[in-house]
């Protein structure tokens, strides 16, 4: 049989196309198809058995308990060396204030952080017929199917085993991507002076719910200096924690339940207008 | 900072030069539809500007990473992007689009080009040879049957091309259109939109490049080239102010919780961008002067300038089109209660100087392939080949 | 076709380069070469999140001061400020533990202020006062103990009621606590009798009740403690509105 040349490059042709082929789309498929995980889907643990490992974490806001002291805003940047400056924010307090009309007016002074006595209502909102008011605490929301994490070009922001979304400042190459798919706000980038435990900068940062100190049976910063018990947080497929409990209890609401992201920090306190 | 904005939302991420990328993936996409129009559907009329609009949809393929890569905080780590990419994301495919697309169009200049390469490189010594024979790798001879072969191949690559094209640039759309986060950029219309006034800025540009270029070689323009290049100017923008005028009016009858944050943003932070210049001046005073260009008999040489400056407007119309989506979704807070303002500063990394410059660089490249490689077709068969000189 | 041959192993060459080249290198190097970092989407997140678990704490919690503070401790711990942590007011433990220089303890009343201050936006049943008013300049803790802020609240007349039946003679609102006589530090808006909280030594003690169920759900004492209500308050509580309840009522 003659084996010219043509047939020489249809055959070093199609092993090229192979190759890329077997290479690349295994993966492919694998990426695309990536299962979403919920509190139910894996076997509920007794408390004596649970491991940190195995933990589904959850968050509480109770906007009913919440008096924007602003003490879990300088927590956390005190806890994860986040910027000082109000532009950066892992957790920030935003005020409501309803009119009789029912015109909703929100402000966060600082992003809450130096509380919002600076700023009484009475002078801001002065020639408001205020009908309403009340703090409403914001973070990371930890999707459980995260816009951010779909969005990253390059893989660097990821969901863990047990709920918590993070980013790899190694790797992140700071495109925004993700702050821009992120509907709550919740990301940023850190600026050129942030002194992060990283030392990375100009790449994006967000909350953790402080993953280091979860990974030791504590709970985040701000939940622990909050004086009213405003914030919660523990484990959901534990019934005995403290999130539990409630959201057994309490009616709970979250952000933006229409963009289908489905956070993990519940609302205490549902209230039209709250974005 | 009007109203309500979420304290991280302070300055917005994409600026000025991501303003500018889909502006030039757009002129590509145009640029290479028009060269499309003669090598696979045979419009014979715009045999003129084939290969200059190959040169043209390659030089500014060339600069279009140039505004991404600028900006990314961390410029060192961008060939992560091809290393690891995250598919589920829209943005990983640039580079592989990207670099198959830039494959596409190289070999088919190089397919277009070659029996000129070839001559030139038989006709010269020195360096010019050199660079001319390593151009044409190496294979200095033309055979009737490789021409032939050549051609079935540039109609083959100008037929994948398309979608290629179509790719390179509704990706970008889709970049926007995906983002459920933000009310202003979410919908599916996104990739069309971006892609149709893509393809009427890539034709806009290739009418001014072409008179502009006319005037400084001193040759007669075809003027059936031009009439052609005015009507397919005049269909494609009126399917763009039909689609650009659908979306808006789409989210203003379905009046969603969104339609109050953005009817402010339109009609009170952007109105003189939005309805003045992006739709009045950009694309309905256009359409209007290419209809009656196209209608009226008058001297070929008024309805050149006329055409001439169409083609302008609708240039600055489709830049208008992209800052409008890119700064005006970012003016918006995602707590639909408030703006932010941003104006590009003059100098500095993100700065109006660096992305004129960027935008200005893909005609110096064009200059200088055009003078290696001249894309006129006219002389071919009648005389030497003319250089471009300044 | 020569040319198309040479034009063809240069484009295999790019796409060999791009494409399959990055795919076969984890599997050949070394994994602790920088090299073996790459393929498909980032296979290794465990060692990023291991990485962000092992950073260090600034703070801690509130029983690691148990360990030396136990008088303050066990005081705080059974007081309505046991909600509070201690690193609320103290700051992060981290510094404290370093230096075991004691932490400047911030006793201002901006401090205090910054959750007791009378906001419109906090919850009602949440105790807070104008500190335009209360207390005059003089810091909290003047009358207040911060880790038991209740204990000895209100405080006690110090001294005998002979001879004195109008309080108003010698206590003037506007003068600054350290004088002598003190002033009132509060207002005397619904409490037109003294001695119904204040008990003078040797008189009468006062008897004030303290509140016998969960405050949870009852932000208005007045829905069941008005005139006509189930339980309505005494006589003498006559124009009193709910936000003074608190002042002189404690809860469980």
């Amino acid at each position: 049989m003659k084996y010219s040349r043509r047939d020489f490059l249809k055959t070093a042709g199609g092993g090229i196309l192979g190759g890329i082929a077997v290479l690349n789309l295994p993966p492919l498929l694998k990426d695309i198809t990536k299962r979403n995980r919920g509190p139910s889907s894996l076997p509920t643990v007794s408390y004596a058995e649970r491991s940190l490992e195995k933990s589904y974490w959850g968050f509480v806001c109770d906007n009913e308990k919440c008096i924007g002291c602003g003490k879990c805003v300088v927590a956390c940047k005190r806890e994860n060396n986040v910027p000082w400056e109000p532009e950066y924010n892992r957790t920030w307090v935003e005020r409501y204030v309803i009119n009789e009309d029912r015109e909703v007016f929100i402000d966060s002074p600082n992003a809450g952080r130096d509380g919002f006595k600076a700023e009484p209502m009475n002078i801001k909102y002065k020639n408001l017929a205020v009908w309403k008011s009340f703090f409403v605490p914001k973070l990371c929301n930890q999707c459980e199917n995260p816009p951010c994490v779909t969005v990253c070009p390059v893989g660097a922001t990821y969901t863990t085993e047990d709920g918590v979304v993070l980013v790899d400042q190694k790797h992140c190459i700071g495109c925004r991507y993700c702050v821009q798919a992120c509907p709550y706000g919740a990301r940023y980038v850190l600026p050129e002076s942030a002194e992060t435990h990283f030392g990375q900068v100009k790449v994006v940062d967000k909350c953790t719910w402080c993953y280091h100190r979860i990974h030791k049976g504590l709970v985040p910063a701000c939940v622990e200096v909050c004086p009213v018990g405003a914030r919660l947080f523990g484990d959901l497929r534990d019934p005995k924690s403290q999130v539990s409990k409630v959201l057994k209890e309490k009616r709970s609401y979250v952000l933006k339940p229409d963009l289908g992201t489905e956070p993990k920090v519940y609302y205490i306190g549902f209230e039209k207008g709250v974005q | 900072m009007d109203g309500f904005i979420y304290p991280n939302e302070g300055a917005i991420q994409w600026d000025l030069l991501i303003t500018i990328y889909p502006y030039i993936t757009g002129l590509v996409a145009g640029a290479f539809v028009v060269s499309s129009l003669y090598h696979v559907f045979g419009l014979k009329a715009l045999k003129p500007v084939a290969r200059f609009s190959l040169l043209t949809a390659l030089s500014f393929l060339l600069v279009s990473p140039l505004p991404l890569v600028i900006h990314l905080g961390r410029p060192e780590r961008a060939a992560e992007m091809f290393l690891t990419p995250n598919l589920t994301s829209a943005m990983s495919g640039f580079g592989y689009i990207w670099l198959l697309y830039l494959l596409i169009v190289l070999l088919e200049v190089w397919l277009a080009f070659r029996t000129d390469i070839v001559r030139y490189a038989n006709a010269s010594d020195g360096i010019k040879k050199t660079v001319y024979s390593l151009l044409a790798l190496g294979v200095l001879d033309i055979t009737e049957e490789s021409i032939l072969v050549d051609k079935r191949l540039i109609k083959i690559l100008a037929f994948i091309g398309i979608p290629g094209a179509f790719l390179l640039h509704g990706y970008v759309g889709f970049i926007f259109g995906a983002v459920k986060a933000n009310p202003w950029w979410s919908t599916p219309l996104m990739p069309i939109i971006f892609l149709t006034s893509a393809i009427v800025s890539g034709i806009a540009l290739l009418l001014v490049m072409y008179v502009v270029v006319s005037k400084i070689r001193k040759v007669t323009l075809d003027h059936s080239c031009l009439r052609s290049l005015t009507l397919w100017l005049g269909g494609f923008l009126s399917l763009s102010v039909l689609l650009e005028g659908l979306e808006v009016f789409s989210m203003l009858y379905e009046s969603e919780e969104s339609w109050g944050i953005l009817s402010k943003l339109i009609t009170e932070k952007i109105p003189i961008g939005y309805f003045g210049i992006q739709f009045l001046a950009g694309s309905v005073l256009p359409l209007f002067v290419l209809g009656v260009v196209a209608i009226y008999k008058w001297p070929d040489q008024v309805k050149m300038v006329l055409a001439f400056m169409a083609a302008l407007l609708v240039m600055v119309g489709v830049f208008a089109m992209r800052w409008n989506v890119v700064i005006g979704g970012q003016l918006i807070s995602k707590s639909l209660s408030g703006f932010t303002s941003y104006t590009p500063p003059l100098l500095g990394e993100a700065g109006i100087v660096v992305a004129a410059v960027i935008v200005l660089l893909p005609f110096l490249i064009f200059a200088v392939l055009s003078h290696l490689i001249p894309p006129w077709q006219e002389e071919v068969k009648l005389r030497e080949p003319k250089r471009l000189s300044f | 076709m020569k040319h198309l041959v040479r034009a063809g192993l240069l484009l295999a060459a790019i796409l060999i380069a791009v494409f399959i080249v990055p795919r076969i290198i984890p599997q050949v190097v070394p994994t602790t070469s920088f090299l073996a970092d790459y393929g498909f989407h980032r296979p290794n997140n465990a060692e990023n999140e291991a990485e962000w678990a092992s950073l260090p704490m600034q703070y801690a919690e509130s029983s690691v001061c148990l360990d030396c503070h136990k008088t303050e401790y066990n005081l705080w711990e059974k007081a309505n400020h046991r909600t509070v942590a201690c690193e609320n007011c103290h700051g992060p433990t981290k510094d404290h533990l370093q230096t075991r220089e004691p932490p400047i303890i911030d006793t201002s009343r901006e401090l205090c202020g910054t959750c007791h201050a009378k906001l419109a936006a906090r919850p009602a049943s949440f105790p807070q006062v104008d500190m335009n008013e209360m207390g005059g300049q003089a810091q909290c803790k003047t009358c207040h103990n911060p880790h038991d802020p209740r204990a000895g609240m209100p405080p006690k007349v110090p001294h005998s009621l002979d001879g004195r039946s109008d309080c108003q003679t010698c206590h003037n609102p506007h003068e600054p606590l350290e004088m002598i006589p003190p002033t009132i530090p509060h207002t005397l808006e619904g409490r037109t009798e003294c001695l119904t909280c204040h008990g003078s030594q040797g008189l009468k003690k006062p008897v004030i009740p303290q509140i016998p169920h969960v405050l949870e759900g009852r932000g208005d004492c007045l829905v069941c403690h008005n005139a006509g209500g189930i339980k309505p308050f005494p006589q003498d509580h006559a124009g009193r509105t709910s936000v003074t309840c608190q002042s002189c009522h404690q809860s469980k």
